[in-house]
């Protein structure tokens, strides 16, 4: 079986870049992604933007509706994800507008955070 | 050198820097690819030039000097954070630019407003960020001037921002070029941020706000742009015409003590004839092409208005039929309300609020100041005089400033609404 470990916290909880310990805890994670590589659990795994550059994507009677920011909407649970490859966000939005639970849900649309070199 | 010299060549410099700061900057984010990388090389090359030009001599061509010079900085800032951060690319970082005196005349550089202009709209912004980016990056506006259109602190603006252009910069919006890739189904969200700008500067000239710009006036400058740069498109001229006919009745809007006049009371030869003649050739240019849309409709709608000699003998009924097809295009509940107070003078009071009850959704126009005004005066009109007072109480809460208050207090002070005290809180 394959697993979705969704990891979530406060914007500002844990050690921020910049802060003394943030070295150590992104230590921590270099060695948990090495640990789930070694034991061949690894499949995928990413580290994404900050909230503030989400933009939601809904359609409602075929119209677009594009806001700016995550999904607010606290009865909508997360039912599924696709990790796709764009040129940009207009890109993106085009898929997400394709998805078919767009039609009654949300899709929320995360850039991939591009990490430096470890 | 004397100082009048210098005078004029800082005012040269400041004609230089203004009128095409949106050009030159257009061309940096193209060349960057990032708004704030593209601003710093522009701020410096523009202070470089406030030290240089006054010694040494303006160059022939200010233009191509200001860009050499900021592309020649945005490229050492890439290089130093090239080196230390090792994120980048060797390639990507462009090559120098030896042509640092701007001599070379021929590097003359494309408009790339319209890519600017489309990433500063994206929809995935927030709609009052569009509209603050617009006027920062292509009118060249200052963050105190945009906090002052917003009502907001200047330090409070600065930081929305730096928020607005990080999310540029995150979320991949991309700046588009006109090689194919301009994206046509986002022309309506650009001419919504214009018409915004518009509105702004139409309808909130207050007293309490403190703007040294006109609104109105930077809101025609960007339509005229746009209309340059996509001539093929028809609903960027529609808008154009739309604001000149605004603009034409402008003058008669305010009484010498800074009240609303209503169009039905105003004196229609104070309107701007100049004015409505440039917007008749705008709008009969673009309306040849045979390809409506809804500001096309509504300027239509505008001149039947301006070419009306008085409000009673104004053509109603083709005006509802305006509004009726504006509706196919564009069905919300303000277009609506627009239709029933067209019924209202085309047919009469009592269609006319009989299609307000049926037809208007009061929910979205809850917070909608003409809604309420609208639907008080319809009330007046059927000399229901206790529901109009509701209305126009109600009407009073959503005012903005204080001309909208004194106009619809003389409103509640008629005979039979006066009855009731008129010390509404």
């Amino acid at each position: 079986m394959q697993y979705l470990l969704m990891i979530y916290s406060a914007q500002n909880a844990g050690p921020q870049p910049g802060d003394e310990d943030f070295a150590e805890f992104m230590g921590e994670y270099f060695a948990f992604t090495r640990e789930t590589q070694d034991r061949q659990a690894f499949v995928a795994g990413d580290a994404l933007e900050d909230v503030d550059t989400a933009t939601t994507v809904r359609v409602r009677e075929g119209k677009v509706d594009i806001t700016d920011g995550p999904f607010a909407e606290t009865k909508e649970v997360l039912g599924g994800y696709y990790l796709l490859e764009c040129q940009n966000l207009d890109e993106a939005i085009e898929w997400a507008c394709k998805i078919p639970s767009a039609r009654f849900g949300s899709v929320e649309i995360r850039p991939i955070m591009t990490l430096p070199a470890e | 050198m004397t100082g009048i010299d210098q005078t004029q060549d800082r005012a040269a410099l400041d004609r230089a820097a203004r009128q095409n700061y949106g050009k030159l900057l257009a061309s940096l984010v193209k060349f960057c690819g990032d708004f704030d990388l593209a601003e710093d090389g522009l701020q410096e090359a523009m202070t470089r030039a406030a030290e240089k030009w006054p010694k040494g001599g303006k160059p022939r061509n200010e233009n191509s000097w200001l860009i050499t010079v900021a592309r020649n900085c945005i490229t050492d800032h890439l290089r130093k954070d090239f080196r230390s951060s090792g994120q980048l690319e060797f390639d990507e970082i462009p090559g120098p630019d030896n042509n640092v005196d701007g001599r070379d005349d021929r590097t003359e550089f494309k408009d790339e407003r319209l890519g600017l202009i489309f990433m500063c709209c994206h929809p995935a912004l927030e709609s009052s960020m569009r509209v603050a980016l617009t006027l920062k990056s292509l009118c060249g506006l200052s963050t105190r001037q945009i906090a002052a259109v917003f009502l907001q602190k200047e330090t409070t603006m600065a930081q929305r921002i730096v928020r607005a252009k990080r999310k540029i910069r995150k979320s991949g919006i991309s700046f588009s070029d006109d090689s194919g890739a301009i994206p046509l189904n986002r022309l309506d969200d650009v001419l919504a941020v214009i018409y915004f700008v518009f509105n702004e500067g139409y309808y909130s000239i207050s007293e309490d706000r403190l703007i040294d710009t006109s609104l109105c006036e930077e809101a025609v400058f960007l339509a005229r742009m746009l209309c340059q740069l996509m001539p093929l498109e028809t609903e960027p001229r529609g808008l154009l015409a739309l604001m000149y006919f605004h603009q034409a009745r402008e003058s008669a809007r305010q009484s010498i003590d800074g009240h609303t006049i209503e169009m039905h009371s105003q004196n229609r030869s104070a309107w701007d004839r100049a004015k409505i003649t440039t917007a008749d050739r705008v709008l009969r240019g673009v309306l040849m092409r045979g390809r409506p849309g809804p500001y096309q409709i509504q300027a239509a709608i505008s001149a039947l208005h301006c070419h009306a000699p008085s409000f009673e003998e104004t053509d109603w009924q083709q005006i509802k039929m305006l509004y009726l097809e504006l509706l196919r295009h564009t069905d919300t509940p303000v277009v609506h309300l627009n239709l029933c107070v067209a019924i209202r003078y085309a047919d009469s009071p009592e269609q006319a609020y009989d299609y307000l009850c049926k037809f208007v959704d009061p929910d979205p126009l809850n917070e909608y100041l003409p809604y309420h005004l609208t639907k008080g005066r319809l009330q007046l009109d059927l000399s229901d005089f206790k529901a109009a007072e509701d209305s126009l109480t109600t009407a009073l809460g959503h005012c903005r400033n204080q001309r909208e208050e004194t106009h619809i207090r003389s409103l509640l002070n008629q005979p039979g609404v006066a009855s009731s005290p008129s010390e509404k809180p």
